[in-house]
């Protein structure tokens, strides 16, 4: 089974990733590329994440990124835990549903919403300005609080400009189950508020600077579509906890 | 006693009333025979105050003999000194005595005669006595110690009478005999080859075949010489220690191996049982890619190899612990944490000792790969591996408490400085005890290191000794080819900690107060 592209070639429905099938998709963006190309997505960070996930586990996603991290999540986590997915652009939340469901992920959750400060609903080019032109639709918003999680050990947002609104409307989550926080910065001018926002909510930050090419992908290929780029995250964990990433810069 | 009564009886017969004189003659006589020879005949110990007695007893038996000789009761009266009439009386002549002396009547003179008779006999018995003593060889070993004792014995030496001694002559070719004095220094408790399985001793529950275990170890340990690899741990389940072995040393071993691994004796067992540890250490030197090859490779051999023995190898799973563990190395993300959970689901319900003690590398390494409380579970599942581990026969205790141990000191990297002190503290009496009960190298160095990193997390008093007891750990760590370099790395790490501690600056006599 194949599909024709606008240029005649015959290309696969499906990708075999690392952890999974994924849809075909449009390669206009880091991770469909990387999927494309190596079968998987910003690896460096589940060897981080992976590290810190057991079974039984809840995890909240903002950002599907094609359910690309949902795939392995959902295994790490196993029957006994819960994956939500929560991705506000239409397109990009049906794929990752499309991938969930050839998966058959049954302990993940998706959610058509943007997580904000509040509740409503508002065009997706006022809420990230970075945005290419003629993506812009109407997204549904809602709080990470009135998705009434029970339990909560990771808050992963990949989305940029994005963190501020989403721990403000997620205050009581966060003081009930105080997860872990793992975020990608948005940028140089938001950097330093993003940072303070999470400090604010009585966390300690350490930077993560992954490699988007991992040399040893699951496509084995040698060639590095992105030479010298990483990403800009940071993982946080409650002060008053017991735990040290003794080996990361702390913010 | 024997000269003071002497002396005594002589006084008393000094001045005997003219009626009486026979018999004081007779008992004179009879004193003068047995007093020497008692004198001559006890055997005189060897020390200065006895020999004092006897030059004393030798000169009151020659005044005695005078006296007799000249019998004038002037003469006896000159030696009684409560006498007012010796300064009168003219000095005694022998002649005049001698002269005196024949107007006595046979029957007195018999008893004189018979006591110096008595006693010149005595003093030959006594002097040949002596001369046979000086010539018969020394059965006791000459010893230093008596010239410190020396000084001890100064009081009772300054009471005796001083006595001019010949000085001891020098013995020739002493043989010096060291006794232990309470100043010397104590020995150290050192176990020189703690963990030596390269030439074991003979033990019939481990020889299944007549050929023996043994020939294989020995070549191994030959080819192994001072650098490795080696064997270490159980006899049963060994694991292969690298050490400063270059890959031409591991090959060697390889050939050595391979040559015995179709065997169905121990020697084939044993082969088989190290062959996959030591073809991971050889592929650890390729490139990563090839690496993983070869590794996929060596487990698909090392289980045909298996299939082809004719004795199932109950803790053959035991042996794939590190090869599989070094291929789980080499994955990312969450594969390695997927493979990791295939591989302890495996090993977690066994009940074999080999296997058991292998799943717990298989959690320490997932631990090691974890963060925060997952790493922290694995160390708990490893926790209560090791618990089941002590209830193992033989040394299984002992490698339970190291575990333990080891368990505890990599819990304590979980958390800050100030609440690892507590888990780094019960660590090392762990250790402690698991070194008291299998005084390893293994354990030794893993004290070490925790030792090591108590003092880095203690104020400086307490880590100077935190220090001193790394020190020692490391050294005995390092009496063993398998451990030497890292316990040598340990040691120079101490003393490196040691020097940047802040000491307290001790006074000189330089300082005005």
């Amino acid at each position: 089974m194949s599909t024709k592209s606008h240029a005649g070639e015959a290309t696969p429905p499906f990708w075999s990733t690392r952890y999974g099938i994924a849809t075909t998709v449009a390669l206009d963006n880091a991770a469909a590329r990387s999927l494309h190309a190596y079968g998987e997505w910003a690896e460096q960070e589940t060897t981080l994440l992976s590290a810190l996930l057991d079974e039984g586990q809840t995890v909240l996603e903002f950002g599907g990124d094609f359910a690309a991290h949902a795939l392995w999540m959902a295994q790490v986590v196993g029957p006994l835990g819960q994956v939500h997915l929560a991705e506000p652009r239409r397109i990009r939340f049906q794929q990752a549903c499309a991938n969930v469901a050839i998966n058959g992920l049954d302990n993940v959750f998706t959610h058509p919403v943007w997580l904000g400060r509040g509740k409503g609903q508002a065009s997706l080019a006022s809420l990230t300005p970075a945005g290419r032109a003629g993506t812009d639709e109407k997204v549904r918003i809602a709080t990470v609080d009135s998705l009434r999680l029970d339990a909560l050990h990771l808050l992963k947002i990949n989305l940029s400009h994005a963190l501020v609104d989403v721990l403000a409307g997620a205050g009581e989550t966060v003081r009930t189950h105080r997860p872990l926080i793992y975020a990608r910065l948005t940028g140089l001018d938001e950097a330093q508020s993003e940072v303070d926002a999470i400090k604010a909510l009585g966390y300690r930050v350490w930077s993560h600077v992954p490699y988007l090419y991992n040399a040893d992908n699951h496509s084995g290929s040698d060639i590095n579509i992105f030479p010298g780029m990483v990403q800009q995250n940071v993982i946080a964990a409650p002060a008053d906890g017991r735990f040290e990433f003794a080996d990361r810069l702390e913010l | 006693m024997a000269c003071h009564a002497t002396q005594g009886s002589s006084l008393k017969v000094s001045s005997p009333p003219p009626e009486k004189g026979h018999q004081a003659l007779r008992r004179l006589a009879l004193v003068a025979v047995l007093a020497p020879a008692l004198a001559g005949c006890a055997d005189a110990p060897d020390h200065a105050a006895e020999k004092t007695r006897r030059a004393r007893q030798m000169r009151d038996v020659a005044r005695m003999l005078d006296a007799m000789e000249s019998s004038h009761p002037s003469v006896v009266v000159a030696l009684n000194p409560t006498s007012g009439r010796r300064a009168d009386a003219p000095p005694p002549r022998r002649s005049a005595a001698l002269r005196k002396s024949d107007d006595t009547p046979p029957s007195r003179w018999r008893w004189p005669f018979v006591a110096g008779g008595g006693g010149l006999a005595t003093l030959l018995a006594v002097f040949m006595r002596r001369r046979r003593r000086q010539r018969a060889p020394t059965t006791e070993a000459p010893s230093v110690a008596p010239f410190f004792a020396e000084a001890t014995d100064a009081t009772e030496a300054t009471e005796a009478p001083i006595v001019a001694e010949p000085p001891p002559a020098p013995p020739v070719n002493p043989t010096w005999v060291y006794r232990k004095t309470s100043f010397e220094t104590p020995g150290l408790h050192m176990i020189p080859s703690a963990v030596d399985l390269l030439v074991p001793k003979y033990d019939p529950a481990l020889v299944d075949t007549d050929t023996g275990s043994t020939y294989l170890r020995a070549f191994l340990a030959d080819a192994a010489a001072g650098h490795g690899p080696f064997l270490i741990g159980d006899m049963r389940c060994p694991r292969l220690r690298r050490a400063d072995a270059t890959p031409s040393h591991l090959l060697a071993w390889r050939d050595l191996l391979m040559a015995q691994v179709d065997d169905d004796g121990d020697d084939g067992r044993l082969a088989r049982w190290i062959l996959p540890s030591l073809e991971v250490e050889l592929a650890g030197d390729l490139p990563h890619r090839d690496a993983v090859n070869r590794l996929a490779a060596i487990e698909d051999e090392a289980r045909a190899r298996n299939a082809r023995t004719t004795h199932a190898e109950p803790a053959f799973a035991a042996s794939l612990v590190s090869l599989r563990l070094a291929r789980i190395a080499r994955m990312s993300g969450a594969t390695r944490l997927f493979a990791l959970r295939a591989l302890a689901a495996e090993g977690s319900g066994t009940n074999d000792a080999c296997v058991l003690d292998a799943h717990i590398d298989v959690l320490l390494a997932w631990s090691s790969w974890s963060l925060a409380a997952t790493a922290s579970a694995r160390l708990d599942d490893a926790d209560a591996a090791a618990r089941r581990l002590a209830t193992f026969e033989g040394d299984w205790s002992a490698r339970a408490q190291h575990r333990h141990g080891d368990i505890r000191a990599r819990r304590a990297a979980l958390h800050r400085a100030s609440d690892g002190r507590h888990d780094l503290a019960e660590a090392q009496r762990l250790l402690d005890d698991a070194y008291e009960r299998v005084p390893d190298p293994e354990t030794a160095l893993l004290a070490a290191r925790t030792a090591e990193r108590r003092a880095r997390a203690l104020p400086p008093k307490e880590a100077a000794t935190a220090c001193s007891d790394a020190l020692v750990y490391a050294f005995l760590a390092e009496q063993h080819p398998a451990w030497r370099s890292d316990a040598i790395a340990c040691r120079h790490d101490i003393q490196h900690l040691y020097e940047s501690l802040p000491h307290d600056p001790s006074p000189t006599n330089d300082e005005t107060p």
